[in-house]
């Protein structure tokens, strides 16, 4: 090694190269290759960024234009002449805001209602001992395996026989718990140390309190991806709302955007522009939780 | 101020898939004692241990903590404490709050609470780290404030599982001696476990060594180390440990025979040997420092030991530890490890002569791993003890 370093001492020496100005060139060389690949990597992501959101992109161009411009034989990508007649007439076709608000609380109250049930529930089936608990817990899971479609036709009959047709809580009470969550909060939990349970039990700390004080804070981003995942759902629910409301003002936004297509005057930039309002909720709680979105999926379901 | 004795009888634990992870554990812990288990990994020290604390069912036998049988109570019912190996603080507090959460917890008032936070982290050397989080601590800080929260309400009973196993070598020597220092000071019974037999010498007053679940002895640091019951104890209390080398002894001659070697006994041990049953599937147990190099015996003038308690070994490798050295060579099929002085120069492929003390010989039975010195020497170990 020194040998080397000797070495090229005396080559410096020798053809009198100022080691200042090597320096200089070679940090040069090395940012310019960087520089390469990041703009390399960038143009990529951009190009299957575009390809993917296509379809998105082109349904908000297509909510700005008269219908006469995407009914031609050219290929329209941008609308001529971009108008927000499409908006109007669908916010007066259906009570559109009305549907925006209901969604909003039975999406907020089921997110809300299967946070905590659910994180009570994988509290149990992580850290408390009981007989029975696998059993339970593998009958929890098994409900998973059923398509909710399949059990719908039993659950209208009985909200129907409770009278419960047409009610906020029809809409909501169903779904305050899930065994998705369940799992999700249980994964979650499992790579939570145990001994900071057992030192808390030793504390004196109840159940309850170690929850609130200590499992929560920790599992904060657990809770941001449940909410975040929940919400969603919530908010795309179609069948069983479908089913059990009737009136306009019960109906949530997917059947809302349902209603604005009509056999006798089928308008599709009119249904496209309702399309457009209705996403953006669902797509801004997304950009919000998504870095919590992400965080929780990985750490819970890789370490756990 | 600790008056609370803590006694286990035959406490077993099995789980449910048949293991037995503790067997028949009797042990009666008195006030004040620093007492600690010690044995490899899955022994049961731990287990028995979370069965004190209360994170652990007791699968049979009975626990008592003063004069109540603490079987089934809570763990916070049972008034005691707990250390725990990765620390167990709550990340999302700060130093302040993880001291004083126990007390939060009961109740207390908050300028009581705030008083015996800081007496606690003036104990500890906590008071500059109060407002930090734990995750911006050091190892070393981390265990301290672990401390700080077991001790703080002034447990009668402190328990700590293996608190020193993710420090550094250096840190563990000082917190080490911190801990003994605390020990002074608290004047509580702390119940410890370890697998670090240095650790156990160095703390305890009494330790209990197990393996596979069984008490195997429970005594004094010093008197496990000159009298170990059995061949297992005798192994793994020592370091480098002992040397174990297949014996016979034969009839009417004080004299053990290791494969071609022949080591001559003195009076003492040849009056033990009386009383054995001669017969040729013993075990000589000889710590590295009963082997004496002719440096160390003349130090230790030993001129007791001569020709027949001599031997020429062949150095087969040397480790320099600073003070001493220690030389290992082949005996018996066995590699061996001495103590020797560090005025001892000799090489792997060296020659040299070596002596057994052979008043520090241990002679064990092959198959039951009993120290057949175990009586003689206790009565000795007594004696000492009067005198």
């Amino acid at each position: 090694m020194e040998q080397v370093i000797t070495n090229k001492k005396a080559i410096y020496k020798s053809s009198n190269v100022d080691i200042e100005q090597i320096r200089e060139t070679m940090y040069r060389r090395q940012k310019a290759v960087r520089f390469r690949r990041t703009a390399l990597r960038l143009s990529a992501n951009i190009v299957m960024a575009l390809i993917i959101l296509l379809p998105l992109l082109y349904a908000i161009s297509v909510a700005f234009m008269p219908s006469s411009e995407l009914f031609t034989t050219e290929l329209n990508i941008l609308p001529q002449n971009p108008t927000l007649e499409n908006f109007k007439q669908a916010l007066a076709k259906v009570p559109l805001l009305r549907f925006v608000g209901n969604s909003f609380l039975v999406a907020g109250l089921i997110t809300v209602g299967q946070i905590i049930s659910c994180s009570l529930a994988a509290f149990s089936f992580s850290f408390l001992d009981f007989k029975g608990k696998n059993i339970l817990f593998m009958l929890v899971m098994a409900t998973m395996m059923i398509p909710g479609e399949a059990t719908i036709i039993s659950n209208y009959l009985t909200v129907s026989s409770w009278g419960w047709l047409d009610s906020y809580q029809v809409l909501i009470v169903p779904y305050l718990t899930s065994a998705m969550g369940i799992f999700l909060f249980r994964q979650f939990y499992l790579s939570f140390p145990i001994s900071l349970y057992e030192s808390a039990k030793i504390d004196g700390c109840k159940n309850l309190r170690f929850i609130v004080q200590i499992l929560i804070p920790l599992t904060k981003s657990a809770i941001g991806a449940m909410a975040v995942y929940t919400f969603i759902n919530a908010w795309n629910m179609y069948m069983w709302p479908l089913l059990v409301t009737g009136s306009d003002t019960m109906r949530t936004v997917q059947i809302g955007i349902g209603m604005l297509d009509s056999v006798d005057s089928q308008s599709i930039t009119l249904m496209i522009a309702g399309v457009v309002m209705i996403i953006l909720p669902s797509l801004s709680i997304f950009i919000v939780g998504q870095k919590q979105l992400i965080k929780g999926m990985f750490s819970g379901a890789v370490k756990g | 101020m600790t008056e609370t004795e803590i006694v286990l009888k035959n406490v077993c634990k099995v789980y449910d898939n048949g293991f037995e992870a503790v067997r028949d554990v009797n042990l009666q812990i008195r006030p004040k004692e620093f007492i600690i288990f010690v044995g490899p990994s899955g022994c049961g020290k731990s287990t028995t241990l979370r069965m004190i604390a209360g994170l652990e069912e007791i699968s049979s036998g009975e626990l008592w903590i003063g004069d109540v049988l603490a079987n089934f109570l809570e763990p916070k019912e049972r008034e005691l404490s707990m250390v725990f190996q990765n620390y167990a603080l709550y990340p999302n507090m700060s130093v302040y709050k993880n001291i004083a959460f126990s007390l939060e917890i009961r109740g207390v008032k908050k300028a009581e609470v705030d008083k015996r936070v800081k007496e606690t982290a003036k104990l500890l050397g906590l008071e500059e780290v109060l407002d930090r989080r734990p995750k911006d601590l050091s190892g070393g800080q981390r265990q301290r404030v672990a401390i700080g929260n077991a001790i703080i309400r002034n447990p009668e009973i402190l328990l700590m599982d293996e608190p020193l196993s993710n420090l550094d070598a250096k840190l563990r020597g000082q917190m080490r001696v911190e801990l003994a220092k605390l020990h002074e000071t608290l004047g509580n019974t702390i119940i410890y476990v370890t697998h670090d037999q240095t650790e156990a010498m160095t703390l305890g007053t009494r330790i209990v060594v197990m393996n596979e679940g069984v008490i195997q002895q429970v005594d004094t640091p010093e008197r496990l180390y000159d009298n170990p019951v059995n061949q297992f104890v005798a192994g793994f209390i020592g370091s480098p440990a002992m040397n174990f080398i297949d014996c016979t002894i034969q009839r009417n001659a004080a004299v053990l025979q290791m494969g071609i070697e022949r080591i001559g006994c003195n009076a003492k041990i040849a009056g033990w040997l009386e009383d054995i049953e001669k017969r040729s599937d013993l075990v000589v147990g000889i710590r590295p420092e009963a082997f004496l190099d002719e440096y160390r015996k003349e130090k230790m003038q030993r001129d007791d030991l001569g020709d027949d308690q001599k031997m020429i070994v062949t150095i087969t490798h040397r480790e320099l530890l600073g003070n001493e050295v220690l030389l290992y060579f082949d005996f018996c099929g066995k590699n061996c490890c001495m103590k020797a002085s560090v005025d001892n120069y000799a090489k792997a492929g060296n020659m040299i002569p070596v002596w057994v003390d052979v008043n520090k010989i241990h002679l064990f039975d092959k198959e039951t791993g009993k120290n057949l010195f175990y009586e003689k020497n206790f009565s000795i170990g007594k004696e000492k003890a009067n005198r």
